[in-house]
């Protein structure tokens, strides 16, 4: 199957763009706050597509979620992008390392999850304690990871129910894109 | 909501006469970040209506009962924190203009994305390019995921029930992409340009595409866009 002309990369970067909207129009109660519905999508590709495509499909999410939310041209987009790119890598690392192994993986959806969410927040606290809040970050730290903590495993445990159960996960052929991972 | 049949073929027939998909498209593209990066709330309220009444007039029908719903809970959700002008009470509780501009501004930028992806793309979308071909792949997938409601067997809700719903969804929407695909690959122009090995149209074809397009196309396409940005100034 060909990259160019397969629908999978525009179809998993629309469910990128629609989980944005929808992650945007949920209230919450600290803006720095983030569910990560749109993180489900770059989970279903750690398997399906090649590093190259991978990272593209990261690329395209962080556009969708910095003009959903209109923050494409402040700091905000530095941040989301930080975030994003340590999260799909630590993820990735993760697969490759514990979870891509045909026997016994070591990790599991939860764990590719938590560490996902855990390297963007530690990403967005990194760039906050240089770049904004300086000393000041260590007081919002705290909430930011154990927030980070609870919305990885939920998330890991919707999207491990969801890739055990989807018929449309099935459908689609490990590492289509050329065969790599 | 949906417009009478004799009305709907009409509007049809005027909008494929006086637009070509690929123009159209390519404006409702340029239109995306003016209408994203919107602050005021009455102009992005008139721009969702206005891509509403655009869908309903392309497409003969759109989703109203959805948007709605959709607005009134991201408002009221969005009122449960109060900041800003108080403008009024209802018993106790204050409505704040900042928490109802918030919560009026996430709605609509939802409900008009979709209305604007309805508007955008057709069965016959055919866009110059690799770039031109995937945002057309990405909003046909935006639409075939928005255009039903999820529909669950059961009336009693289960997390199992909502995976399957959402993976019906998936499969459909994911078939009919596919299938549109397929299709613009069978077409005469993808075999012609498979022959000749190029990816996008001659210039020649461009040409004549542009040409094709109606003047009334071409206001549309010039004036929206050019409304829009100027409207983020307001």
């Amino acid at each position: 199957m060909d990259a160019k002309n397969d629908p999978f990369i525009p179809f998993l970067a629309a469910m990128c763009f629609f989980l944005s909207a929808v992650e945007y129009a949920i209230p919450k109660p600290i803006p720095i706050l983030r569910i990560g519905l749109a993180n489900l999508p770059v989970m279903l590709a750690l398997s399906k597509l090649r590093f190259r495509d991978y990272t593209f499909l990261v690329f395209l999410k962080v556009m969708a979620q910095t003009f959903v939310s209109g923050t494409v041209f402040s700091y905000v987009f530095a941040f989301s992008a930080a975030g994003s790119f340590a999260s799909a890598l630590a993820m990735r690392c993760v697969y490759q390392l514990f979870a891509a192994r045909k026997q016994k993986p070591l990790a599991g959806c939860v764990g590719i999850s938590t560490a996902g969410a855990l390297a963007n927040n530690a990403a967005q606290l990194f760039l906050a304690r240089y770049f904004l809040f300086g000393a000041g970050t260590r007081f919002i730290a705290p909430l930011l990871l154990i927030s980070g903590c609870v919305t990885g495993i939920a998330l890991g445990i919707f999207a491990q129910a969801f890739m055990a159960r989807s018929k449309w996960v099935a459908s689609i052929p490990d590492g289509n894109f050329g065969g790599g991972r | 909501m949906k417009l009478p049949a004799g009305a709907a073929r009409q509007c049809g027939s005027f909008f494929s006469r006086a637009f070509k998909n690929e123009i159209l498209f390519a404006a409702v593209i340029l239109c995306f970040p003016a209408f994203l990066l919107q602050k005021n709330v009455l102009v992005l309220m008139a721009e969702t209506i206005f891509f509403c009444a655009a869908a309903l007039f392309r497409r003969g029908g759109v989703r109203l009962l959805t948007p709605a719903l959709m607005t009134l809970c991201v408002t009221g959700f969005a009122l449960l924190s109060p900041f800003g002008k108080v403008l009024a009470h209802i018993g106790e509780f204050p409505i704040t203009q900042g928490a109802l501009d918030a919560g009026l501004r996430r709605s609509f930028v939802v409900c008009g994305m979709v209305f604007m992806s309805q508007t955008a793309v057709s069965p016959r979308l055919n866009p110059p390019g690799k770039a031109g071909a995937f945002l057309a792949r990405m909003f046909a997938a935006l639409d075939a995921l928005t255009s039903e409601k999820i529909k669950f067997a059961a009336r009693r809700f289960s997390f199992t029930m909502l995976i399957d719903a959402v993976d019906a969804r998936l499969v459909a929407s994911y078939e009919k992409i596919s299938a549109a695909k397929g299709e613009e690959h069978g077409s005469a122009v993808a075999r012609e340009r498979m022959d000749v090995g190029v990816s996008s149209p001659k210039r020649a074809d461009m040409v004549s595409l542009l040409m094709a397009q109606s003047p009334i196309g071409w206001a549309f396409v010039v004036l929206v866009p050019a409304a829009m940005y100027a409207l983020l100034f307001v």
